[in-house]
């Protein structure tokens, strides 16, 4: 009897054993089998947001390992979507895979239908494993389909001038309605296509309320297009205060030794940015071969590292260091909170954007002009 | 007879029936080519201002786009602000323009050569480093000049500010206002016949009244169009006003537009209304203009005797050279200089830093896989946007002025159309055109459509210009030649072709300095394969990396002052007084 159940054991973990080699032998193939296909389509047509950074960095990666060239417009996804939505109605299939948020697909490709779920692409198992990722498998849109989360982190985004204000001075929101911060703060404006700007605003109309944004707006802010002229105006000593931009914005003003700093975080808490989103890939595309590569690799350990160095946007992988990034001001969700509340505080997902950032930026213009 | 008007004499009308039938067969084609070129964007604009995209994707039509246009706050007062800021410097900048082309081209002033040319490269100087030169200097808190005012004694506080309506119309007067003016008025300038003068003269009146009371009204033609060029230009003018007029609260149209386009999701169909509602403004200058323009002769090159004598300033030459130095030095040294000092700045503007000055910004653009391509993409773009401008807009000029073509006044109504939509919005509804046509003429993502979008985009400059000079040609010359027995291509060829070459190089120049420049137009129609410097400009600056975005946009300063200094030289040989 004893000699029988070991005899079942032996072969149940011997018939596993198989089984994972055969899976591990049928997704190899397919990996190598859809890289010799990519290899042969040579090239691939992405959008990603504007960084020459991050540019250089997906160029030269992609050309090493996959010898695919890889043409890359840059674009935020707002123009990228209308010109994908425009191009398909025309019959021109250009891109392969854009960079996207929910927020942005939901004005006209996700009601045309022209995106495909991107789970169809998914081959290598590190990617396709939720324990890959911290939270599990995380999507913008509700379908969870088409707008995978690669990324959430927070940001440092509110400096101060040390030469006009001191942080003790700024430790709550509502030290910002100090009659002293009347015409000394600086916002980049959350009404132009800047997401950082609109997470802060939105979960500013979400905690605060729009009576604290009313008196907030009442100061007077100095209201910029251009997150460059935002960290200007501080450095210059324009304003005391510039809320939306964050480290990037002023990386080269602190290289310089000019007086700004990034408040420490608020004791109210801060939104959690899902950076721009992760790959979308267009339905009938020119290079099927070269996109699943693509996404594959973005999306592996490999590529969220190039990624997250390259663009400052911090993975949810659980296998990429992301503790570095608090140099650069970016705080990792997987380092710094649970995923409680990192539900609690982002509003990129779709139920949120559509009952916070959606009214806020509705009330932004209502109240900012 | 007049074959060059296509106007036949009643026995000759026989044998010449089929010809005029050809003709005319062949310009109503050409109207109807250039019709879809330019008219169809503007159908999509107008369509675009009244197409809302519902939630489910699909499209409804109604008024919502121009009643969110036409009531949002501040729309009047930032219409009011355009025209105000439009008629203030195109005020000034005429005068001054008048009164500078007069100087280099008619009277004895030394370096007139260089002093045109200085105000050639003011032109190309893109208008972002010009603001942010200004802002160095002007700014109230941290200007130098300011700064250096504010040490003297009797100086309390700032005594400029950049961000201010003075202000505005300062920075644009030195970017390009003033420039474009003495570059279209000199050469008609050098046209003018200086028997004309030289009669005044004989008649008692002093120089500065032979300026005002012959030469000005000779010129009328080539003042308007560049007035109201300068005015249409100025009104869809953004880039200037939103990093000077945003700050201070003081918006303008084409603000409004862009804001419309930027916000998150973009609104097309206000921006589309306000668009539109552009094309009412436009119609009603391009009417002003013929009105004026309407049974004038403005003819200055004929076929009689041709004096170019100069006048003598006298004791006023030097006076004279210091005045036109000084603002060919306002125009040119400031912004070039502040461009270049800032392609090897750490941070721009922030000369009190310690160890400011690096080279890095330089071997980072330098490094770039993509820059090579841009560049050759750049200049590929310019020759061609150059060479298909000139044949486009030298056909529709020389139709609407040297022909009787029943549809010539269309036309001319056409060939304005460009500049009614604000360039981001043309671009769109260019992608659009391009779109719509795909499955026949597939240019849609080539090379080839960013020639035709720049190619279209200009034709309202490169038109005009070439109907003021073929309107200051007399119809003598090409009968003269018809007599003689030569063909109407020989007479192109032998006569029309070397007066106008002075002319068309600079219209091919003009072209090829837009296109290299531009970004808005082609930033829609672009792919990663075909982008310009210009565009690579846009990625670094997007990216919150203006010093890189500068060492980009001095390379293209360079591209252009090269181009000018080549087109100068063939301007030069091909001269009319030469």
């Amino acid at each position: 009897m004893r000699n029988a159940l070991l005899k079942a054991t032996a072969l149940f973990v011997l018939a596993a054993l198989a089984v994972a080699d055969s899976a591990q032998a049928q997704w190899q193939a397919e990996w190598e089998r859809v890289q010799a296909a990519a290899r042969k389509e040579g090239k691939l047509v992405i959008s990603i947001p504007p960084s020459a950074d991050l540019r250089k960095a997906l160029e030269e990666s992609v050309r090493k390992r996959f010898g695919i060239e890889l043409e890359i417009v840059l674009a935020n996804s707002a123009t990228t979507t209308k010109r994908v939505g425009d191009e398909f109605k025309a019959g021109v299939r250009y891109f392969d895979v854009i960079t996207s948020t929910w927020d942005s697909l939901s004005y006209n490709l996700l009601p045309m239908g022209v995106i495909e779920p991107l789970e169809q692409s998914w081959i290598l198992p590190e990617v396709k494993d939720p324990d890959s990722w911290w939270g599990g498998h995380i999507w913008t849109d509700s379908a969870k389909k088409f707008a995978y989360s690669p990324y959430a982190y927070m940001l440092d985004n509110i400096w101060y001038n040390s030469g006009h204000a001191k942080p003790e001075e700024l430790r709550t929101y509502d030290d910002l309605l100090n009659p002293k911060w009347k015409g000394k703060i600086a916002f980049w404006d959350p009404r132009s296509a800047g997401g950082a700007a609109l997470g802060i605003w939105g979960y500013l109309w979400l905690t605060k309320g729009e009576s604290y944004l009313k008196k907030l707006a009442q100061q007077n802010l100095l209201l910029v297009e251009d997150r460059r002229l935002v960290a200007d105006s501080l450095a210059r000593g324009k304003v005391a205060v510039a809320i939306g931009a964050t480290y990037y914005s002023y990386a080269a003003f602190v290289k310089a030794g000019l007086p700004v700093k990034p408040l420490p975080p608020s004791k109210e808490g801060t939104f959690v940015s899902q950076g721009n989103g992760g790959p979308v890939v267009i339905k009938n595309h020119p290079h099927p071969n070269a996109a699943k590569v693509y996404v594959n690799w973005l999306l592996s350990k490999e590529g969220q590292q190039v990624y997250s160095k390259a663009f400052g946007q911090a993975t949810r992988r659980v296998d990429v260091d992301t503790t570095w990034m608090s140099e650069i001001g970016v705080r990792p969700a997987k380092d710094n909170i649970t995923i409680d509340d990192f539900y609690k505080w982002q509003n990129a997902i779709e139920d949120k954007d559509v009952t916070v950032r959606r009214p806020a930026l509705e009330f932004a213009r209502k109240i900012l002009n | 007879m007049k074959i060059g008007t296509l106007e036949f004499s009643p026995a000759q009308s026989k044998r010449l029936f089929e010809s005029f039938d050809g003709r005319t067969l062949l310009l109503s084609f050409f109207l109807a080519l250039i019709g879809f070129l330019v008219f169809t964007p503007f159908v999509f604009l107008l369509y675009g201002s009244f197409a809302i995209l519902s939630p489910d994707g699909t499209t409804i039509y109604s008024l919502k786009g121009w009643r969110e246009a036409l009531g949002n706050p501040g729309i009047a007062t930032a219409i009011s602000n355009s025209f105000y800021l439009a008629i203030a410097r195109q005020s000034i900048a005429t005068v001054i323009g008048i009164f500078l082309a007069w100087l280099i081209a008619r009277t004895d002033i030394p370096l007139k050569g260089w002093l045109e040319f200085s105000f050639w490269l003011s032109y190309f100087i893109p208008s972002l480093p010009v603001a942010l030169g200004w802002i160095l200097l002007l700014d109230p808190k941290y200007g130098v000049i300011n700064d250096w005012l504010s040490a003297l004694p009797f100086i309390d506080g700032p005594l400029f500010d950049v961000y201010s309506f003075w202000g505005i119309v300062w920075v644009h007067l030195s970017a390009s206002t003033i420039a474009i003016k003495v570059m279209l008025l000199t050469p008609a300038f050098r046209n003018l016949d200086a028997s004309l003068e030289e009669a005044s003269n004989v008649a008692g009146a002093g120089s500065l009244k032979t300026l005002l009371k012959i030469a000005t009204p000779i010129m009328m033609p080539t003042i308007l169009v560049a007035f109201i060029l300068g005015l249409i230009r100025s009104l869809e003018a953004f880039e200037i006003e939103l990093i000077l007029g945003r700050p201070i609260g003081l918006h303008v149209f084409s603000t409004k537009i862009y804001s419309f386009m930027t916000v998150e999701p973009p609104q097309f169909a206000p921006a589309s209304a306000l668009g539109s509602f552009f094309l009412v403004v436009l119609g009603l200058l391009v009417f002003v203009q013929r009105f004026f323009l309407k049974d004038k002769s403005y003819t200055t090159v004929t076929g009689r005797g041709f004096s170019a004598r100069v006048l003598r300033l006298g004791r006023w030459r030097y006076p004279m050279l210091g005045f036109v130095l000084a603002i060919a030095l306002c125009t040119t040294v400031v912004p070039i200089g502040s461009l270049f000092c800032a392609t090897f700045m750490k941070l721009f503007g922030y000369f009190h830093i310690p160890d400011p000055w690096t080279l890095d910004n330089w071997k980072h653009v330098l490094d770039d896989p993509i820059l090579l391509r841009s560049l050759q993409n750049t200049l590929v773009l310019g020759v061609s946007a150059a060479g298909l401008g000139v044949v486009l807009s030298s056909l529709i000029a020389y139709i609407i002025v040297k022909t009787k073509f029943g549809g010539r006044d269309l036309l001319d109504f056409i060939s304005w159309i460009p500049w009614s939509i604000p360039g981001i919005l043309l671009g769109m509804a260019l992608a659009s055109s391009l779109l719509l046509i795909h499955r026949f003429v597939p240019v849609y993502g080539t090379m080839f459509a960013l020639v035709l979008a720049m190619a279209i985009a200009g034709l309202p400059l490169t038109v005009q210009v070439i109907k003021a000079f073929l309107m200051q040609i007399a119809d003598e010359l090409e009968e003269a030649s018809q007599v003689a027995g030569a063909s109407w291509h020989t007479t192109f060829r032998r006569i029309l072709l070397p007066i106008l070459l002075p002319c068309l190089i600079v219209v091919g120049l003009l072209e090829f300095i837009t296109s290299a420049r531009n970004i808005s137009t082609v930033v829609l129609l672009a792919t990663g394969k075909t982008r310009t410097l210009a565009l690579l400009m846009l990625d670094y600056t997007a990216g919150a990396e203006l010093e890189k975005a500068t060492v980009v946009g001095g390379m293209i300063v360079l591209m252009v002052v090269a181009a000018a200094i080549i087109a100068r030289i063939l301007a030069g040989k091909f001269r009319i007084n030469n």
